[in-house]
C-alpha cells in the first residue's frame, strides 16, 4: 500500500517532469496535527526535565530557620578585633570595636553576596570583591556599591557565652 | 545576489535568512542533501536499525548529562545519591529507567545493525572503514554499558565489575606453570623467582589495576569508571560516530548484490522522504521506551559490600551471558594453559575473525603475502560464518538463561571438558 503509494508520487514527478503536487488543504491540516503533536511532545518531556531538575536539591531553609546560637571562643576577642561564625548556612561577623563593644552581622555583601571582613586597621567593615565599605558599629552602607546595609545581628552575653540572635 | 532577488520585496524573516544563508551556505548543503537518496526494496527495513541506535545513543547522552546533575560518584555517595533519585527526585525512577532501558536497547539495536550490515555484505569495498568503524562503536558501546553497569555501587554492580575485570586480568598459562618458569629463570639469572613474577605482570593485569586504581574495588574505582563513562567514552564514541556517518553520506546505502543485479530496487530521496520515515521510527522507539521504562522500572539491588558473598544466581546483563556460559564449560586448566584464557580466546577469535570480514572476504580477487583470496568462494563462506557467529550467540545465551537455576544436566554439562581433562591426567 505504502509502496504503491510511493511509486505513484515517483510516476508523477517522472511523467510531468517536476515536483509532486498535493492539495494544500491537506497539507495544512497535516502541518497543524503535525505541529501540534510535536509541540505536545516538546512540553511533556519540558516539564519532566524541569521537575526533574527542580526538585530534590538540598534544603537549605531548615539550617535557615536557626533563630539563635552560640559563638564559640567569642569571649576571648581583644579590642579591635573580629571573628568569623557560622550563623545556620550563612557566614556571621562578629566585631569588638576599640572600646570593647560587640556588635554582629551577616557578613554577606548587600552589593552582590561575597563575604564582607572587618579591618582593625581602618576600623571599617571592606567587601574585598568590589571594594563596598560598611560602618562596623550600625552595619550601614558608607562607601562603594553596596545599596543597602548589613543585616545586624543581636549580641547577647549570657552566662555560658556570647550568643547572636536574629532579629 | 541577482537584481530580481533584491528588487523583491523582502519581509524581516526573509533578508535574516538570506544574509544566513550568504554566510552559513544553507542553501549548498540543502542541494547536496536534496541528491541524496535511498534505495528501497524487500530488506530495506534494516536500514532503520542504524538510525534508530544514533537515536539511542542522543537519548542515553540526554538521560545521562541529567542524572549527572543528581548523581555524586564514591564510595559512600554513589548508592545514596541513586537511592536519593529515586525516592526524593521527581522522575528521577523514570529518568534513570530510560537510561537503563536505552542503553540495553541501543546494545540490542547495534547488533542488529551490525548482522544486517554483515549479511547484506555492507563491509565490502569501498565500505572497509565503514565496517571497522562501526565494529569499534559496537565495542565502545558494550565498553559503556559494562562501565555505567558500576557507578550505582549495587551488590550486582559489585561484582559484575569484579568478574569482568578478572576475566581482563585472564593470563594464557597457569599459575603452577608461572611459578615453574620462573623458578627456572630464577636459576639461570641467579635471581629471586619471588621478584621475577613481581616484575613481569601479564598486560592485562596491569590494564586492570590501573582501571581499579589498585587490586580492589575502591573509591578510585568509581571515579576512574565514571571519567571513563561519562567524560572519555562520550568523546571517542562521538568522534567516532561522526566519521561512522560520514563515511555513510559518501558511499551510500549497500544493495544486496542479487537486488542490484535483479533491478529489484528503486531510490526515493533521503530528504524528505526516508527521513521523515526514520523520523516516525525514532517516534516509534520513543515511545516503547517510555512505556517500557515507566511500566518495568530499573531496579536497585542492596547497596555493595566488599565482605558480602555474592548473590544466588547472580549472572551479567544478556549480552554478556554467551561468553558467560562459554566460560562455564572450560576446564580449570589444560596442561599450562590457563583454562579461562581458552574461553577467552575462543570468544576473542571468533569476534576478531568476524569484524575482520572485509579483509577475507573482499569484493575482487586479491592476493596477500602471495596468498591469493578468490572473492567468489569467500563470499559463501563469510555468510555462513555469520550465520555460525549469530547461532552460537543466540545458543549460548539461551543456554545461560535456562541454566541460571542450576539445574542437574547443566552441571553435568559444564563438567564434561574439566572431566575428560582430569581423565588425560
Amino acid at each position: 500500500m505504502k509502496d504503491e503509494q510511493m511509486t505513484k508520487e515517483k510516476n508523477d514527478i517522472d511523467e510531468k517532469g517536476e515536483e509532486f503536487v498535493d492539495s494544500p488543504e491537506r497539507r495544512n491540516f497535516m502541518g497543524t496535527v503535525i505541529g501540534a503533536a510535536t509541540a505536545a511532545y516538546a512540553a511533556g518531556i519540558g516539564f519532566v526535565i524541569y521537575r526533574y531538575l527542580s526538585t530534590g536539591i538540598t534544603d537549605s531553609s531548615q539550617l535557615d530557620a536557626i533563630k539563635k546560637i552560640k559563638v564559640d571562643g567569642a569571649e576571648a576577642l581583644a579590642n579591635n578585633s573580629f571573628k568569623m561564625f557560622k550563623f545556620g548556612s550563612k557566614p556571621g561577623l562578629l566585631i569588638k570595636d576599640s572600646s570593647g563593644k560587640l556588635s554582629a552581622f551577616n557578613a554577606i555583601c548587600s552589593h552582590l553576596g561575597c563575604t564582607v571582613s572587618y579591618q582593625p586597621d581602618n576600623k571599617r567593615i571592606f567587601c574585598a570583591c568590589h571594594g563596598g565599605v560598611y560602618n562596623p558599629e550600625t552595619g550601614k552602607n558608607i562607601s562603594g556599591p553596596p545599596p543597602e546595609p548589613l543585616k545586624v545581628y543581636k549580641v547577647l552575653v549570657e552566662a555560658d557565652g556570647i550568643y547572636v540572635e536574629k532579629a | 545576489m541577482s537584481n530580481t532577488e533584491t528588487k523583491k520585496e523582502n519581509t524581516a524573516w526573509q533578508t535574516v535568512q538570506k544574509e544566513l544563508d550568504e554566510r552559513l551556505k544553507i542553501s549548498e548543503i540543502a542541494e547536496m542533501a536534496s541528491h541524496k537518496t535511498v534505495p528501497i526494496h524487500k530488506h530495506s527495513f534494516w536500514y532503520y536499525f542504524g538510525g534508530i541506535s544514533l537515536f539511542f545513543f542522543i537519548i542515553q547522552m540526554i538521560t545521562g548529562m541529567l542524572l549527572l546533575m543528581h548523581y555524586e560518584p564514591g564510595v559512600a555517595t554513589s548508592y545514596a545519591s541513586v537511592q536519593k533519585l529515586l525516592t526524593k527526585v521527581e522522575f528521577g525512577q523514570i529518568m534513570r529507567s530510560l537510561h537503563s532501558w536505552a542503553a540495553n536497547m541501543m546494545v540490542a539495536c547495534v547488533l542488529i545493525h551490525m548482522f544486517s550490515a554483515y549479511f547484506m555484505k555492507a563491509y565490502q569495498k569501498p565500505r572497509e572503514l565503514t565496517w571497522i568503524s562501526g565494529a569499534i562503536l559496537l565495542f565502545l558501546t558494550i565498553t559503556l554499558g559494562f562501565t555505567g553497569y558500576l557507578l550505582p555501587w549495587d551488590d550486582i554492580a559489585y561484582f559484575a565489575t569484579k568478574v569482568g575485570l578478572d576475566i581482563a586480568e585472564t593470563s594464557p598459562i597457569t599459575e603452577t606453570a608461572w611459578k615453574d618458569i620462573a623458578t627456572t629463570l630464577g636459576n639461570i639469572t641467579n635471581n629471586d623467582p619471588k621478584l621475577i613474577m613481581e616484575s613481569i605482570k601479564w598486560p592485562g593485569i596491569i590494564a586492570a589495576d590501573i582501571l581499579r586504581g589498585g587490586a580492589d574495588l575502591t573509591n578510585l574505582t568509581i571515579q576512574r569508571f565514571a571519567s571513563i563513562h561519562y567524560v572519555i567514552l562520550p568523546w571517542v564514541f562521538s568522534a567516532v560516530l561522526g566519521l561512522h556517518i560520514l563515511l555513510i553520506q559518501l558511499h551510500g546505502n549497500t544493495i544486496p548484490k542479487k537486488i542490484e543485479e535483479k533491478k529489484e530496487y528503486r531510490n526515493i530521496p533521503f530528504f524528505p522522504n526516508f527521513f521523515y520515515e526514520d523520523l516516525f521510527a525514532w517516534l516509534l522507539t520513543l515511545n516503547v521506551l517510555a512505556v517500557v521504562a515507566i511500566i518495568f522500572p530499573w531496579g536497585l539491588g542492596p547497596e555493595a559490600d566488599p565482605l558480602a558473598p555474592a548473590p544466588a544466581g547472580i549472572h551479567p546483563e544478556w549480552y554478556f551471558m554467551a561468553p558467560f556460559e562459554l566460560l562455564k564449560w572450560m576446564p580449570p586448566s589444560l596442561g599450562f594453559i590457563n583454562g579461562e584464557f581458552i574461553g577467552v580466546a575462543l570468544f576473542g577469535g571468533a569476534s576478531v575473525l568476524l569484524f575482520a570480514v572485509p579483509f577475507w572476504d573482499p569484493k575482487e580477487d586479491y592476493s596477500l603475502f602471495g596468498l591469493k583470496i578468490c572473492s567468489g568462494k569467500t563470499a559463501r563462506i563469510a555468510t555462513y560464518y555469520g550465520i555460525f557467529a549469530l547461532l552460537g550467540l543466540l545458543f549460548f545465551t539461551g543456554l545461560a538463561y535456562w541454566c541460571l537455576d542450576g539445574k542437574d544436566v547443566c552441571v553435568r554439562m559444564h563438567d564434561f571438558f574439566p572431566w575428560m581433562v582430569r581423565g588425560f591426567k
